[in-house]
């Protein structure tokens, strides 16, 4: 593997529930638990899970927009956690965030060149003339007419939002792009056009990715490696073509199962997971995941499973894999 | 829901205790000197001394906080210094007269208020309503004063119909009732027919449209009940507007209440006094705005209060 | 906004013409705000033009204001609304009290603004402890009748028109504090405001560059209402004798004179209190125009 970029240790966000006269904590939602992997220089992580399994709180504690409970987050060996305000700042540069929803991550108040200029203001970089010219070389580099600069939001479609987005996280040439579920709010015409591009921007800028999204086709084209999220735990982390030709842990089985299968004469068989996803306030005893897995043993209701390495570079946390 | 309420009764508490520090400071602030008022304008230096520390006014600022919150308890509010009598007895013989005009005012806002916003929101977007809001904004505009003046002029001075202020039995009520509840019923008003608006856009009317329920059964027996909500809610927290605007009527119609005797004091600078009707009228609003919260946790089934 | 794509053969006679039939269009869809815009402007131009448009100095008393057995004169061509007790000409002195109502009905307004945005920003922004601190306090500003806190603070600091101003403004910011807070509550949850932390923007540029453009229009709303309700207040206080004193004009010290005089001069109580009427329905309209506007169900393309 290629140098560490990024490596994530432990890390965990607990919020705390609040009830009663006084407002005392009386337990906590588990959102991220325990989770840690690292990323290469210039490699592509998929993240992987159903809603409400943590993985965007764990994309948003690596960048500290929501401070975590516990763990380390390293980048290039020093830890991100513990900075000061002013180091953080700095910090920020290199890792940048594209986010889901593009009607709800653009400022409707802001223009096009407002929005992309922001980020050289807060970090005081170029003067006026050099700015502007940064903002429209950004708007031709995601394929939008740097004409476009001086209007609002609520003049584009999604995906021209989607890429005045990715414009703004690369404005201060960052290393990392967490991609939080980029193209899940996008027609489906629209999003392998997304994808292209980030495609072409990570071999373009030699940028880390990782891509976050609730299923697998999406990760499929994009990730090096994919890690499966399961109530803010980590049931399995592979690179990708291992994922999808052996998968190891039942819910990764049940989600490879959902994706559709672009050739009819492959049959397999689709796995329909029972039940909802427990409360993260109230994770099951055991194996997270055994409330709702089809091959469940005794052991499972039991002992929580070893995070262990099944096969070379291939790690599950599951006891019957 | 007992923890709401109890967290609801913890912050009236911090807001009665914010109100007794702004009255203290307000007291402090005062650039005269309340010894120098009492000792009037020929005493002598030991004299003046001597009464500021009767009064306790040589003590360190904390110590006199503490002295006037254990006065505050014992429902002492000093003594007034232009009628040299207790300012909570001065508060008692004025305060029947204030809530008999509280009391006029606001069924006179409900009165006028709620059947124009039954009648707007059935008319709305009709000439009618366009004509009736139209008033209403133009009636929100009016200082209750000037109406109270006007109306005074014509049913009380051209056609003697009312008298010409004072408080003497129901007819001097009337047109003091009148002129709050002109200026304030357009707020109520609006209010309810936005919100009978709303509420008649709700699925449960339609439903009860579908079954073929007449119109007027649907305004009674549905519309109504849950538009008129807010409208109460309004209601009773409004009541610190209220008590504002019965200060000028009081002072237009001679009414011998609390409002004139707050701006008698104000006139002759009378601290204790006036101090005395703001501190009072305060805690009137915030136990009023607890009540209601408390009395909605029993009253209405929608709000949860976790 | 207007990025007008290359204009092609479009005479520009057309292009005026679109824009008259634009205007003409708005006003019919908003025909409220017109009416309050056109009124505040004219409310404004009497305010700074009144030595021009009144007829003789607001203090000047005339003997021939004042009938033979000493009353004020009825109106007539020389005082056309009429003369007050003491002989002034009603017509100057409405026109000079403009300037009161406007100068405490905006300046009082921007005070509460100021207060009142800053604090429920940090409010809705920060939460927590911060926002329980903030709200107790502006429960506790909010507890107090404003019209009797008001006569209170003023009577301490002794009644002038800047005293009023100040504190009307220092008092009011309570509803501001709470709408704004409201407003940020529910726009903080917008990515926008993630993306702006992302980048790096501190609490206080997220505070007011990101999240106050987005909660301005509600604001301004208040804002307009307030300043009607501002010029009423003040007007109240003049009227208790405990605002603007004589000899300068305020609409409330006026109707307080007029208090006096009703049964035999009447015209002393209309004039002032239709300016009162007429400057506070301006921004009562004002306001309610800026809400039809805002109202997205309103916006038609």
């Amino acid at each position: 593997m290629s140098d560490t970029l990024i490596e994530v240790r432990e890390l965990r966000k607990h919020f705390p529930i609040r009830r009663g006269v006084l407002q005392r904590v009386t337990g906590h939602v588990r959102a991220v638990d325990g989770v840690g992997f690292r990323v290469g220089k210039g490699e592509t992580l998929g993240v992987v899970g159903e809603s409400g399994c943590g993985k965007s709180t764990m994309g948003r504690s690596i960048l500290r927009l929501i401070e975590p409970t516990s763990g380390t987050v390293e980048f290039q060996g020093k830890n991100i956690l513990n900075l000061s305000k002013a180091d953080m700042q700095l910090m920020r540069r290199q890792m940048q965030i594209v986010f889901q929803d593009p009607y709800a991550s653009l400022n409707p108040r802001f223009t096009v060149a407002k929005t992309l200029m922001e980020p050289m203001i807060v970090h005081k970089l170029h003067d006026k003339a050099t700015r502007m010219s940064r903002v429209k070389s950004l708007l031709e580099r995601v394929g939008l007419d740097p004409d476009y600069a001086e209007r609002f939001p609520h003049e584009f479609s999604g995906g021209q939002r989607q890429r005045i987005g990715i414009a703004r996280a690369l404005t201060l040439n960052p290393k990392l792009l967490i991609l939080d579920e980029p193209v899940a709010a996008l027609d489906v015409s629209v999003q392998s056009q997304v994808l292209n591009l980030l495609k072409d921007l990570q071999d373009e800028f030699a940028l880390t990715y990782l891509f976050i999204a609730h299923d697998l086709s999406v990760v499929r084209h994009i990730s090096d490696r994919v890690l499966v999220l399961y109530l803010g735990r980590m049931a399995e982390l592979a690179d990708t073509d291992s994922i999808f030709s052996d998968p190891l842990h039942p819910y990764t089985k049940a989600l490879l199962s959902a994706v559709p299968i672009p050739d009819p004469d492959v049959r397999r068989e689709r796995i329909i997971l029972k039940g909802d996803l427990p409360s993260p306030a109230n994770p099951p005893k055991g194996c997270p995941f055994h409330t709702r897995c089809p091959v469940a043993a005794q052991i499972c209701r039991e002992q929580v499973p070893e995070w262990r390495e099944a096969k070379q570079g291939h790690f599950v946390a599951c006891h019957l894999a | 829901m007992l923890s709401f309420i109890i967290r609801r009764l913890g912050a009236t508490v911090i807001v009665l205790f914010g109100i007794s520090v702004l009255t203290f400071i307000l007291i402090y602030a005062i650039p005269s000197d309340p010894a120098r008022i009492i000792a009037g304008q020929h005493a002598s230096l030991a004299t003046i001394k001597e009464i500021r520390h009767n009064l306790g006014l040589d003590k360190p600022v904390p110590i006199q906080y503490i002295d006037y919150m254990g006065r505050l308890f014992h429902g002492n509010l000093g003594t007034s210094f232009i009628y040299n009598e207790p300012v909570t007895q001065l508060i008692m013989s004025r305060l029947g007269a204030t809530v008999e005009l509280a009391l006029g005012c606001w069924i006179a806002e409900l009165l006028i208020g709620i059947p124009l916003g039954i009648f707007t929101a059935r008319r709305a977007r009709k000439p009618s309503d366009y004509v009736v809001s139209a008033l209403a904004l133009i009636a929100m505009s009016l200082p209750v004063f000037w109406l109270g003046l006007i109306l005074m002029y014509y049913f009380g001075f051209i056609h003697p119909w009312f008298p010409l202020g004072g408080n003497s039995g129901f007819t001097s009520l009337i047109l003091p009732s009148l002129t709050y509840g002109v200026t304030g019923a357009a707020v109520y008003m609006r209010l309810l027919k936005s919100s009978m608006l709303e509420v008649m856009n709700q699925d449960y009317i339609r439903t009860a449209r579908a079954k073929g329920a007449g119109e007027n059964r649907i305004i009674w027996r549905h519309a109504l009940r849950n538009a008129l909500i807010p409208v109460i809610t309004y209601g009773s927290i409004d009541i610190g507007t209220l008590l504002s605007g019965v200060i000028l009527i009081e002072a237009t119609f001679n009414w011998n209440g609390l409002g004139m005797l707050a701006y008698q004091a104000i006139q002759q600078s009378d601290i204790p006094v006036i101090m005395g009707t703001v501190l009072l009228t305060a805690v009137l609003v915030v136990l009023f705005n607890l009540l209601t919260d408390i009395v909605y946790v029993f009253v209405d089934p929608r709000i949860r209060y976790d | 906004m207007s990025i007008s794509t290359p204009a092609t053969n479009q005479t520009v006679t057309a292009q005026e013409r679109s824009f008259v039939f634009k205007v003409f269009k708005s006003i019919r869809q908003f025909p409220m705000l017109y009416l309050g815009a056109l009124i505040v402007l004219a409310l404004i131009v009497c305010a700074v033009f009144a030595p021009e448009i009144a007829h003789y100095p607001y203090q000047k008393q005339f003997m021939d204001g004042l009938t033979q057995d000493g009353q004020p004169h009825p109106p007539n061509a020389q005082f056309i609304w009429g003369a007050d007790e003491v002989g002034r000409d009603v017509y100057s002195r409405v026109i000079y009290g403009s300037r009161v109502s406007l100068t405490v009905g905006v300046f009082s307004t921007a005070i509460s603004l100021l207060i009142g945005t800053v604090l429920g920003l940090i409010s809705g922004y920060f939460g927590g402890f911060i926002d329980m601190v903030i709200m107790r306090l502006t429960d506790t500003v909010l507890a107090f009748p404003f019209l009797i806190f008001c006569m209170a603070l003023v009577a301490i600091l002794s009644p002038s028109e800047k005293n009023v101003l100040f504190a009307i403004g220092v008092l009011g910011w309570g509803t501001m504090a709470r709408v704004v807070r409201g407003q940020v509550l529910a726009v903080k949850e917008f990515e926008y405001v993630q993306a702006a932390r992302a980048i790096g923007a501190s609490s206080w540029r997220i505070m007011f560059v990101a999240l106050l453009p987005n909660i301005f229009g509600p604001v301004m709303v208040l804002a307009a209402l307030n300043v009607g309700s501002n010029i009423i207040l003040e007007s109240g206080l003049s009227y208790l004798g405990i605002g603007v004193q004589q000899p300068v004009p305020s609409w409330g010290n006026m109707i307080a004179e007029g208090l006096q005089t009703y049964q035999f001069a009447p015209w002393m109580l209309w004039a002032p209190g239709i300016a009162l009427v007429i400057a506070v329905l301006g921004f009562n309209l004002l306001a309610d125009g800026l809400r039809d506007i805002l109202d997205p169900r309103n916006v038609t393309r």
